[in-house]
């Protein structure tokens, strides 16, 4: 997994890359704990992750948990039919702001 | 008959050799001694070719210095005897001189002793000898010039008139002397010739001849030469032209003193004719001749017109400064007098020359020859010896000829006769050989009834005899021989129709298990005698239970194939009630032993491997009863040895105790069982195969199936033992398991390790043609469920196994062709704490938002997305089974 960062004002744009699985997954939540604060919005462009496993989600989940408290918005982006199905056979796309396109 | 006609020609031989040899012997003695004799023929030719040769050189060397000498000695008393004969003349004419100035020196001192004699002045025309009178011109009273009237003759004149009758004679009587006279110093002459008429001007007027000329003899070169000489000297006058005839002459002269000095000279003139005669007359071989040198080194007169040595007059050249040195220091010896021969280059001709001195007139007198011409003959006798010599060795040479025909001639003969004597005698000698050759020949074809009768009273009859003797002993070999073949025959029929039993005994391994997927097998037995001890055995216990036997009888041959017979059936009928009791192998093992104890009086036993495979599990429970050590080649190469020991060999020792021991075939294994024939099969060198070179060709081999792997290692065996010859069986029997189909893979439970796990799954399925979706999905699932046992069961070990299957949905009706459908089963075996993770509730989503440590996430996704997950607790392990279908 890579992740390319791109920061626009107060808006973050994440190019996660690859598989975001067990291993994978602390990273990328490394890579998001450090840039959340005072951030009004997260973008996670998934275009190029080729699947998410529950580690994934959790990332996803406490990163939204985050930027919600702080008033600030996650939307994710770019997201596969693959990774779409797990967003919603774990209830994931009631609660995250998920696009299909960019 | 091909046999017979070679014994013809060897027979043949013998008769050969002795007529060659003695043919040799004669050939050789003739061909030596002719040899000699031409070669001595030859010597004496070449010694008397020689002879004449040498002798022909020295006999012209001989001759040519005789000759030589000859001509030499002959030039030289030419050269002297000619010299002399010209002095001699000479000699005279000087007798002349002396005498008329003697007497008119006489007539000076004593003119009183003397009457007045008129001498009359020379007569015109007149051709007459006779004395006349001249006179200077000094003397002329008058007249015109040149012309004078006779002067006043005075006494001196009147008184010297009464010489004339003797210059008349002394004219006279010598040939040589041209003219005798004498001349006074006061200008008178009175002169004794021939030439009256010579002393007349005729080309002058008719008046003139009246008188005759002038004659003024004080300025002639004889007339001065002699007033300068003393009394009674001889002078001589160079060569000079005659002055009134102009031939060639020379005046010899001397003085006439009154009261001491010169009053008159007396004078004799001589024409050279006579001298050149001399030289030009002689005669010395067709090309030899002389030649004359005066004083001064000049060539006077010569027989030779040109060249070196010719005279030539006014240009008359000194030879003393010639070019040609000797020439030079010749003549040089000439001028000082002496005397010589020589030999000497002249012309570019080597030439004889030889001189003598005129000592009067200091001339030489000089004779040449040529060499060749000298020693022509000498050179003609030499030609001729030669040429006899020449013509004798060829006489020669053709007797030496005659010699050789005459010897060959003879060898001839001696061959032709040796050839038919040889042939007569050769024969004689032979024909006992011939005889006993003809009767041995009867034997020949296998009939040793025939029995030879020879009486030649020799050797041969011995022969006879003894071939005789052997024709019956080898009869008698012959019929033992027929008798034990055929028992022997017998026998080999009975051992081949046993040997054929045996092999139908053990079970053919092609096509025994096509129906079985889970393991292929191969088996095979080479004898190494007609019945081996060697068996081997493979039957299905039951579904899943493969029976593997290996085994070796001690000894060889048909005890040996006895006592694997009964061996074989006791194995195998026991290991029959094993699959029904589950009896212990071990226990199996200690029974069998018993039983093959029983009756067994021969001491004979038995080793082997036996072993029930498990097709599921791919684990093996074997008992190794003193058997070769199993090889086990695992999936990716590596081999190893099976070192458990399970006890002493069966039929050995009655209360002999088994261990059961076990091994684990996993997907792709093979296990190899042989007997003790591979590792000791033996080369040529005495080498043993042994288990190194068979780990080694197993480890190396390139072969999938175990047919090939046995093929291949017995290929390596033969080429091992080469042209030895096998002495033992070589059995080889080998197991490939491919188990349920599952490919495997275990490790530690560690998340570093997870990416290997994930890479294994995802190789399957590749190879497998499985979609990238499926794959995704299948990836995600080994990462939730491998996560989950690092994290919570606590193993120490977890297996991973996958296997993707394709079956045929003909069920479904909707389709026309029957799809093929890639099912995949993967599972997860653990030996952590027994945990079933499908019993765990389902995750609330809500719930997650608000509590961070909600679990069961992972593995709710993985039910969701996969067809079907099913889990059970066995063998102490928790075994996770996932199914899905490929989508395509």
């Amino acid at each position: 997994m890579t992740v390319d960062e791109k920061k626009e004002k107060d808006k973050l744009v994440l190019y996660v890359k690859g598989r975001l699985d067990t291993t994978t997954a602390p990273q990328l939540e490394e890579i998001i704990a450090g840039k959340t604060t005072g951030l009004a919005e997260l973008v996670l462009d998934f275009t190029e992750l080729e699947y998410i496993s529950s580690a994934g989600l959790r990332v996803l989940l406490a990163t939204h948990k985050v930027m919600h408290k702080q008033g600030g918005s996650l939307i994710i982006r770019g997201v596969n039919d693959e990774v779409m199905e797990v967003l919603h056979i774990t209830g994931f796309l009631d609660i995250l702001n998920v696009k299909r396109g960019v | 008959m091909a046999r017979k006609k070679k014994r013809t020609r060897r027979k043949k031989r013998i008769g050969q050799k002795l007529n060659q040899l003695l043919l040799a012997m004669v050939s050789a003695a003739v061909v030596i001694s002719g040899t000699v004799s031409v070669y001595s023929l030859y010597s004496m030719k070449h010694i008397a070719t020689e002879n004449g040769t040498e002798l022909g050189q020295t006999a012209a060397e001989d001759a040519e210095k005789a000759l030589e000498n000859l001509a030499v000695e002959n030039l030289r008393s030419i050269a002297v005897e000619k010299a002399a004969y010209i002095e001699e003349k000479f000699a005279a004419v000087e007798a002349y001189v002396l005498g008329i100035a003697a007497q008119a020196q006489a007539i000076y001192e004593n003119p009183e002793g003397f009457p007045d004699r008129r001498v009359a002045p020379p007569v015109r025309d007149s051709h007459l000898l006779a004395a006349q009178l001249l006179w200077s011109e000094r003397l002329a009273t008058e007249g015109r010039e040149g012309i004078a009237a006779t002067p006043p003759l005075t006494e001196e004149i009147l008184k010297l008139g009464n010489l004339q009758d003797m210059l008349v004679q002394y004219n006279a009587h010598n040939d040589m002397v041209s003219s005798t006279y004498v001349a006074t110093e006061s200008g008178w002459m009175i002169q004794a010739d021939y030439i009256s008429y010579s002393k007349y001007n005729m080309t002058g007027a008719e008046s003139d001849l009246a008188q005759p000329i002038f004659y003024e003899a004080a300025g002639r070169q004889w007339y001065m030469r002699a007033k300068e000489s003393e009394s009674g000297q001889i002078i001589y006058t160079d060569v000079i032209k005659d002055i009134h005839e102009g031939g060639d002459c020379i005046v010899c002269a001397s003085p006439v003193y009154y009261n001491g000095e010169v009053v008159a000279v007396a004078g004799v003139g001589s024409y050279l004719d006579t001298v050149n005669n001399a030289v030009l007359n002689v005669d010395i071989g067709e090309a030899g001749y002389a030649f004359l040198v005066n004083e001064k080194g000049q060539v006077l007169v010569s027989g030779s017109a040109e060249g070196e040595t010719a005279a030539y007059a006014e240009q008359a050249v000194d030879l003393r400064a010639s070019g040609n040195r000797m020439l030079a220091e010749a003549v040089t010896g000439m001028v000082e007098g002496r005397s010589d021969s020589l030999e000497l280059s002249l012309d570019g001709k080597d030439v004889y020359l030889a001189y003598a001195p005129l000592n009067s007139l200091g001339w030489s007198f000089v004779t040449v020859i040529d060499v060749a011409e000298v020693v022509a003959p000498a050179k003609a006798s030499q030609q001729l010896i030669l040429s006899l010599t020449s013509d004798m060795a060829g006489r020669q040479d053709t007797a030496i000829r005659r010699v050789i025909v005459f010897f060959v001639a003879i060898l001839v003969v001696i061959i032709l006769l040796g050839c038919i004597f040889g042939t007569l005698f050769s024969r004689k000698l032979t024909e006992p050989i011939r005889t006993l050759t003809r009767e041995v020949a009867k034997l020949d074809g296998g009939n040793m009834d025939y029995r030879i009768f020879l009486s030649t009273g020799d050797e041969i009859e011995d022969l006879g005899h003894a071939f005789n003797s052997m024709a019956e002993q080898i009869q008698s070999y012959v019929q033992n021989l027929a008798s034990i073949t055929a028992e022997k025959e017998r026998i080999r029929t009975e051992i081949q129709v046993a040997s054929h039993l045996q092999a139908d005994m053990l079970p053919e391994a092609v096509g025994a298990f096509d129906d079985r997927d889970e393991f292929v097998l191969a088996a095979s037995m080479t004898p190494a005698k007609g019945v081996g001890g060697d068996f081997y055995d493979f039957f299905l216990l039951d579904e899943n239970r493969l029976a593997l036997v290996m085994a070796d009888v001690s000894g060889k041959g048909v005890p040996a194939a006895l006592f694997m017979v009964v061996s074989r059936t006791l194995i195998r009928s026991r290991l029959m009630t094993v699959g029904k009791e589950g009896e212990d192998l071990a226990h199996m093992a200690e029974e069998i032993n018993r039983s093959l104890c029983d009756n067994n009086k021969n001491g004979m036993f038995v080793t082997a491997w036996i072993g029930v495979l498990d097709i599921a599990t791919g684990e093996v429970a074997y008992v190794n009863a003193g058997h070769c050590r199993p090889l086990l080649r695992r999936k990716n190469g590596s081999c190893e040895y099976d070192d458990m020991l399970g006890g002493l060999v069966l039929a050995g020792m009655e209360d002999a105790a088994y261990r059961q021991g076990s091994l684990r075939l996993r997907q792709g294994d093979t296990l190899l069982l042989y007997t003790d024939g591979v590792t000791e099969a033996t080369s040529l060198q005495q080498q043993l195969y042994g288990e190194d070179r068979l780990i080694r060709t197993i480890a190396d081999a390139d072969s999938v199936t175990p047919e090939e792997l046995l093929q291949e290692l017995w290929r390596d065996v033969d080429a091992f033992q080469k042209d030895a010859s096998q002495f033992d069986d070589i059995t080889m029997l080998a197991v490939t398991y491919h188990g349920n189909g599952f490919e495997e893979k275990s490790d530690k439970p560690d998340m570093n390790k997870m990416k290997d796990f994930a890479d294994f799954v995802e190789e399957v399925l590749e190879e497998n043609g499985i979609s990238m979706k499926t794959v995704m999905k299948i990836q995600m699932t080994v990462d939730e469920i491998y996560s989950n046992i690092c994290y919570y069961s606590g193993a120490e070990e977890v297996t991973v196994g996958i296997r993707v299957e394709e079956n045929s949905d003909q069920k479904d009706r909707r389709y026309k062709e029957s799809r093929v459908k890639k099912e995949i089963t993967l599972y997860f075996e653990d030996d952590g704490m027994p945990y079933n993770p499908l019993e765990r509730p389902d995750p609330d989503v809500e719930k997650l938002l608000e509590q961070r440590k909600e679990g069961g996430l992972g593995i709710y996704l993985v039910k969701k997305r996969m067809d079907r997950v099913e889990y059970e607790y066995i063998n102490e392990r928790n075994k996770l089974t996932v199914y899905k279908t490929n989508e395509e």
